[in-house]
């Protein structure tokens, strides 16, 4: 029996050989014929890969669009008659509005909304959500920005239709409605208002409400230092179910402003609602799976889903910190941007940390 | 195999194509150390990747390689969510007939500093001062490490002393 020093050299060289072989191979690959000529002089050039990470500065305005895109959702989710109904915050800092809808709850129709007229328009609208009208919507909206009645129908997932209109100057209806004729209507209804401090503020409702729940839904929200907080609409308790675990009971709602970006922080729904925060990420831990993980700078960033509901959740050094999307596509790389982004608002030392090219 | 460089922290390369040259395999020894074969050629191939776009910046860091061999470890850290253990190739038999076969296992379980240290000395010859160089470590933790990780080894493998 040799030694264990002996065995080590010997395997040492296997491992040598086996890498030659692997870059050999790597080398030769399709994957690696193309791109940017790096020649070099070596023996054996190295053929540098497209650098997976992206510098800060060009994709700030595109980090402050996906935050937009990815932040603006807070969570919540229902199960009523086998039909998915997702909770949406709507927010926007003032003079810059947006109008964020997650993704369109199924098995509500409202047939008997009222068409109120209107004669104010919003500049700069931003509707953005998850399913396939929203793009679709988002860019006629954008298109539209000076009409007061913005109808977008398009031929994407849902085929939706969209109306707008301002209420008494102070809020907004969304309707939102599905191809009848596929039998699966699909109808939201958003009501916004303007609360000084908070820009924008949101309620969402389930059956069609009547005037005077909205009222009393708007007033139970409450603005404080930029931070809206508010509790699910009375009488609404929401059902977790299915992939959710079984927790039951109102859904916190709360959205944050960080003065330059909304924000929909997990961080501000456990410090406003942190047992309703805590059951739940207790139950939904274990069914957490993960999507990608990244090393940023010393952080552990991970985006982690739930399988069958397609909220992502963004872990830094495993603890949970933002609650970003049902859109299932955003990737480590946005979770990075959107930290990025809202860091770098906050604190410039943290745009240093997490700068990519910092050896962790 | 090729040995490593006489000095990892001082030595400031001219050309990008000379540090590739001079430098590449070495980090590819530390990288197959601690990630394993597949992984540890792919982060090799990222921090070159990353010393290309980089150069000027990289080129005049005192210690280079060792920046690079952190670059290395960012790219590949995602390829181990989880704690997913790396995977180290078995010994060939024909080749390595006195290589224990248990010998890859053994390696995966030393801590990744410890296996890094393990191998670069035993299998590739670097001496302590260019392993304690390229980690930025203390050349007494080297050595601390290295008798521990053969300790280990010996341990595991119930192998012959040396």
């Amino acid at each position: 029996m040799k030694t264990i020093e002996d065995q080590l050299r010997a395997y040492g060289s296997q491992l040598t050989s086996i890498a030659d072989e692997h870059e050999a191979v790597t080398e030769r690959s399709p994957k690696n014929s193309g791109g940017v000529d790096y020649a070099l002089a070596s023996p054996d050039p190295v053929k540098p890969k497209r650098n997976k990470w992206i510098p800060f500065a060009p994709i700030a305005a595109a980090a402050a669009a996906i935050m937009a895109l990815v932040s603006s959702h807070i969570f919540g989710h229902t199960t009523a008659n086998a039909q998915k109904v997702r909770f949406s915050a709507l927010a926007a800092k003032p003079g810059a509005q947006r109008v964020v809808i997650d993704e369109l709850p199924q098995g509500f129709a409202f047939d008997n909304v009222t068409e109120i007229p209107t004669n104010q328009t919003f500049s700069n609208l931003l509707i953005i959500g998850e399913s396939g009208p929203t793009e679709m919507i988002e860019s006629v909206v954008t298109a539209s920005q000076s009409k007061e009645d913005m109808y977008a129908d398009g031929s994407s997932q849902l085929n939706g239709s969209i109306q707008l209109k301002n209420y008494v100057g102070k809020t907004v209806r969304v309707i939102t409605e599905h191809d009848p004729k596929k039998n699966d209507r699909i109808t939201q209804i958003t009501m916004i208002a303007p609360l000084e401090g908070c820009g924008f503020a949101y309620l969402y409702n389930g059956p069609n409400p009547s005037e005077e729940v909205l009222a009393d839904q708007l007033a139970k929200l409450k603005c404080s230092n930029g931070r809206l907080t508010g509790t699910a609409p009375a009488g609404q308790e929401v059902l977790y179910n299915g992939p959710m675990g079984s927790y039951q009971g109102p859904l916190p709602m709360t959205s944050y402003t960080d003065g330059k970006n909304h924000v929909v922080s997990i961080e501000a729904v456990a410090a406003t609602f942190p047992e309703q925060l805590r059951e739940i990420i207790e139950r939904l831990s274990p069914e957490l799976t993960a999507v990608d993980t990244q090393r940023i700078s010393g952080r552990e960033v991970s985006v982690r889903e739930l399988p069958g509901v397609g909220i992502n959740y963004a872990w830094v050094d495993d603890d949970v910190q933002y609650a970003l999307t049902a859109d299932r596509t955003v990737s480590i790389d946005d979770v990075a941007k959107i930290i990025r982004s809202v860091r770098s608002a906050a604190d410039d030392e943290w745009q240093k940390m997490l700068a990519p090219d910092r050896p962790v | 195999m090729e040995p490593a460089k006489d000095s990892m922290a001082t030595t400031t390369p001219t050309s990008y194509e000379s540090f590739v040259s001079e430098h590449r395999v070495a980090l590819r020894q530390a990288m197959v150390a601690r990630f394993g074969v597949d992984v540890g050629c792919e982060a090799t191939a990222d921090a070159m990747a990353y010393a290309f776009e980089h150069w000027a910046r990289v080129s005049i860091m005192t210690n280079p390689l060792g920046y690079l061999y952190r670059v290395g470890q960012t790219s590949a850290r995602k390829q181990f969510r989880w704690s997913k253990p790396i995977a180290l190739p078995p010994p060939d038999a024909q080749r390595l007939p006195d290589v224990e076969p248990g010998l890859p296992k053994a390696l995966v379980g030393l801590s990744d500093e410890r296996r890094v240290i393990v191998l670069l000395v035993h299998s590739h010859d670097w001496s302590y001062a260019q392993v304690a160089d390229f980690l930025n470590i203390d050349i007494a933790k080297v050595r601390n490490e290295l008798h521990r990780g053969l300790q280990q080894l010996r341990n595991d493998l119930g192998g012959a002393p040396s």
